[in-house]
């Protein structure tokens, strides 16, 4: 029986409100077998599929799509999208998930479907520009391609033979780049990287690179009987949709959660056990905990004994003490003696009797226990570094380094690939990036770089930036701008920028580059236990291959003339060593046909033909 | 791989410390009796434990180093074992007679991105606002509602803002959320699902003011849906107000703010900011002050061992 329309129905129908339903009573032909419900289109009708146009329903208007898989730039997880490419018009429709990518299967959260939003957007950068009046005026013009390539390579080509490699730099914020860019800067010889991530992860990433020479955690929160989260996982940061995934499944099968975040957080408040530490307490609660671990002789004295250097600590703080592991747990108790609960508790706010709940909850997962800082406290605070030190010393203490439903170091869950051709380390040292009161620094101190430019320590004659906005995402945003607009310091500003943005006010040039679905790149991350890769592809170059449709660069089958890095590099690169004098020429050619210019189907080729030997 | 986009290389991995290394791999290897690191052509490359010779961890020790030489070495002795560190937002450091409260500036929302999702309308349309966070008893004694204006003063400079009175956030502490208060001036293209209009003025002498001029507003164009903006508020900016905070050790900018907030000044308006950068680049001369520059033991730089982004020639590593 057809659906009978109800007294609202009938008038909304009457006046052209809503279409006629009864007219034909008879429902949608199915577009599927009977009693298949199905997920997703099944890769075999990718080539060809056919569905009912959404907003053309009550006239079974079907449309025909090719869907091409690539991954998501919306953050750093590359979780899987399938575009549907409409076969008559040749534009991209929309996006969904693909349930083949190991990491995210086919759920994806809302920046992923949104791509569609920022690739149809009326106001997106279609074409090259230039600037026209003063740096920041905001006057462009358009510009080609060609002549892009020939002014900056020229630029840099003379900074490269006047010596002046430190002044030849690329900045980057996003980077979905595996790999490229370090080739690129290497062949250049340029110590010229500059990232965000000292105003991003470098704090977590300190404090774990301390403790095993990994600098981020990889928890298997499937597999755990006790979460401990001082992030917000279940609701952003990178990974968080594949992370969320897993750690909603630990708890299905039974795990615990606890969140540590003075925010009640979507994630905290789905947490066991919300600890509302006061900013910065975090390591005092955490050696609390590792306290009544020990003091309650709930650490695993296997791991500990074998793989932790106390021997080294003995030696080196208790002269004269024997080398024995009893002797190395009671200078542990003796250290750690002002760690109460109590004390604990009067730093962080977080009473103490959750505080002792939560850690015995820890003693009895054990091995099973999956934590997690990213950013959040480690990267609010001064010393922020020794929340991630703190909270691994849990983990080293339960024995759940790299365990089943433990935490592994990152690097165990993720790929890396083979390149064709790995240029030589550059010779330089740039102390603009890592100048000398900042040995340890993880990374490059990126947000000094306008103080560091105002005391005289260096100037910068080619700058990029990359999906990089200073003026707006990083802290001081006015001392950005008095450096961007100062050419005594800045000879020339490139953004490469799928967007409009607060720094791309200020450049020199402003080169459109693609969004998610607009360009490639290799991209494996540790989501989880397991290893995988997934491929991003500019999926109107794929359709256009699909369909036999010539071209040559990217940007003649994606909007406008909207570029990818990948080949915007190959030919710059090129065009800075016009002779091959440079040596930067021999980097990239072919692998497969001698003397030429590499292309970047070539490049990805190589890439993915050692992975299926 | 261009048909399905993505494909699992192993499906777990799991203790690789405990990997066994191969008896090529062994060969001319030396073997410390005390600590059971494996030397081979000058360079660690596992360690013994028990009876096996495994790989271990990427450390000087191969082990998981509860005691890090390298801090001593590179003269931080006293943060040699896990420690605490109060941080530059510590009660001792926070005056809450004077109004003064740590903000927490970093918390995102799930659906935006940084500031490159300001052209994607269904995001924008979702997200659009970030008033201060304020729990209901600091709200009481501020005498404030939701809604009301608050001036934020940062060590460089203010914004003025809107609150929200919650339960959801610790008392005594207030938050912001990141993303949002993106901004064009009235010459810029670009973003306006997401950009409200602003003034910019250079008063000199290192002072910087921001005005809003217009909130978000429905535009004409190729897609009918930017006629339908109804949202118009557009939040405020509030990383441009915040210092440098650059932590002595692991170089991370420290984001938390400590901030007096107060009832908004009579001449005040929504998205107001003033920045002094001559008062930021003070509070960076004072942070630096907190370093121990190199070099370390040897002349070095930086620790041979840790990774480096795009890594130079291990004899850069060395002053000369």
């Amino acid at each position: 029986m057809g659906h009978q329309p109800t007294f609202i129905e009938k008038i909304a129908e009457k006046v052209g409100l809503i279409p006629t339903l009864r007219a034909d009573e008879s429902p949608l032909p199915s577009l599927t077998e009977p009693g298949k419900l199905q997920g997703f289109p099944p890769p075999e009708k990718w080539d060809d599929w056919e569905e009912y146009e959404a907003t053309g329903w009550a006239r079974k208007e079907k449309k025909k799509y090719s869907i091409v898989p690539t991954t998501c730039f919306n953050c750093e997880s590359a979780c899987g999208l399938l575009a549907y490419i409409d076969k008559t018009t040749g534009a991209v429709r929309k996006f969904e998930g693909n349930p083949y990518h190991p990491a995210s299967r086919g759920r994806n959260c809302a920046k992923g479907p949104a791509t569609i939003n920022q690739i149809t957007d009326p106001e997106r950068i279609l074409y090259p520009l230039k600037r026209t009046g003063e740096r920041g005026e905001g006057k462009w013009e358009r510009v080609s391609w060609d002549n892009v390539l020939d002014d900056i390579a020229g630029k840099i080509r003379k900074a490269l033979q006047e010596k002046r490699h430190n002044e030849v730099a690329y900045h980057v914020g996003r980077p979905g780049h595996e790999g490229y860019m370090d080739r690129v800067l290497k062949s250049w010889g340029i110590d010229g990287h500059n990232s965000h991530t000292n105003v991003c992860s470098s704090g977590a990433r300190f404090g774990y690179n301390l403790w095993h020479g990994y600098d981020r955690p990889s928890p298997d929160h499937a597999n755990a009987d006790f979460i401990l989260l001082i992030s917000a996982h279940l609701e952003s940061g990178h990974y968080f949709n594949p992370h969320a995934q897993r750690i909603i499944e630990g708890m299905m099968a039974g795990a615990k959660l606890a969140v540590m975040d003075p925010r009640l957080s979507n994630t905290a408040s789905m947490a066991n056990y919300w600890m509302p530490s006061y900013p910065g307490s975090e390591a005092a609660v955490l050696l609390a905990m590792a306290k009544i671990l020990i003091d309650e002789n709930l650490y695993n004295r296997d791991f500990v004994e074998n793989w932790v250097n106390w021997k080294e600590y003995l030696e080196h703080d208790h002269p004269g003490t024997s080398l024995t592991f009893e002797n190395f747990i009671t200078k542990l108790k003796e250290v750690y003696t002002e760690y109460t609960p109590e004390f604990a508790e009067n730093e962080s706010g977080v009473k103490a009797e959750m505080i002792i709940n939560v850690s015995r909850e820890i003693g009895k997962a054990g091995s099973r226990f999956a934590t997690h800082n990213w950013r959040a406290a480690g990267s609010g605070n001064l010393g922020g570094w020794a929340v991630a030190r703190c909270l691994h010393f849990l983990n080293v203490l339960t024995g759940s380094v790299g365990t089943v439903g433990g935490t592994s170091p990152s690097a165990w869950n993720k790929f890396k690939p083979n390149f064709f051709d790995n240029p030589p380390a550059q010779k330089f040292w740039n102390e603009l990036h890592f100048p000398k009161e900042y040995p340890l620094a993880f990374f490059e101190m990126s947000f000094l770089l306008p103080h560091f430019l105002k005391e005289g320590r260096g100037k910068l004659d080619v700058y990029f930036t990359r999906v990089f906005n200073p003026v707006w995402t990083y802290p001081d945003g006015f001392s950005w701008i008095e450096a961007l607009t100062d050419k005594s310091k800045i000879g020339m500003h490139i953004a490469l920028t799928p967007t409009w943005n607060e720094t791309a006010y200020y450049a020199d040039y402003v080169l459109p580059m693609g969004h998610a679905s607009e360009r490639h790149d290799i991209n494996s991350y540790e989501t989880h236990s397991g290893v995988w890769i997934a491929f991003r592809q500019p999926v109107l170059r794929e359709a256009a291959r699909r369909n036999g449709k010539p071209f040559t660069f990217t940007y003649e089958v994606n909007p406008g003339e909207v570029w990818e890095e990948d080949e915007f590099w190959i030919e710059l690169s090129w065009r800075i060593d016009p002779d091959g004098s440079l040596g930067i020429r021999d980097h990239f050619k072919s692998p497969y046909r001698k003397e030429e210019k590499i292309t970047v189907d070539e490049y990805y080729q190589f890439i993915l033909n050692i992975l299926k030997a | 791989m261009r048909k399905y986009g993505a494909f699992e290389v192993e499906n777990s991995s799991y203790e690789m410390h405990l990997k066994k290394l191969s008896e090529n791999e062994l060969s001319n290897s030396s073997t410390d009796i005390d600590n059971g690191i494996i030397t081979k052509n000058g360079k660690a490359i596992g360690v013994k434990v028990g009876n096996e010779m495994v790989v271990g961890f990427p450390t000087p020790s191969r082990k998981q180093e509860f005691f890090s030489q390298t801090m001593n070495e590179w003269k931080w002795p006293e943060y040699t074992i896990p420690t605490y560190i109060k941080s530059h937002v510590h009660p001792e450091k926070i005056d809450q007679s004077k109004g003064e409260f740590p903000l927490l500036p970093t918390f995102r929302l799930p659906v935006l991105i940084h500031s490159r999702s300001g052209n994607a309308k269904w995001l924008a349309e979702i997200a659009n606002r970030n008033p201060i966070w304020i729990h209901t008893s600091d709200a009481a004694n501020l005498g404030l509602k939701t809604g009301d204006m608050v001036r934020m003063t940062t060590e460089i400079g203010y914004f003025v803002d809107k609150i929200w009175v919650t339960e959801s956030i610790k008392p005594g502490i207030v938050a912001c959320s990141h993303h949002i208060g993106r901004w064009r001036r009235q010459q810029d293209e670009g973003n306006r699902w997401a950009t409200q209009t602003v003034a910019i003025e250079n008063q000199g002498d290192g002072k910087w003011k921001m005005k809003k001029l217009k909130g978000i507003r429905p535009f004409k164009s190729a897609d009918k849906d930017s006629s339908r903006i109804f949202w118009s508020d557009g939040g405020v900016h509030q990383n441009i107000t915040h210092a440098v905070h650059p932590d002595p050790i692991s170089g991370m900018h420290c984001w938390h703010q400590k901030v007096k907030v107060e009832v908004a000044h009579p001449e005040d308006q929504y998205g107001d900011i003033f920045v002094d950068t001559n008062k930021s680049h003070e509070v960076y001369k004072e942070w630096l002050k907190m370093t121990r520059p190199a070099p370390g033991p040897n002349g070095l730089r930086r620790p041979l061992w840790f990774a480096r982004a795009l890594r130079p020639d291990d004899e850069a590593f060395y002053i000369k």
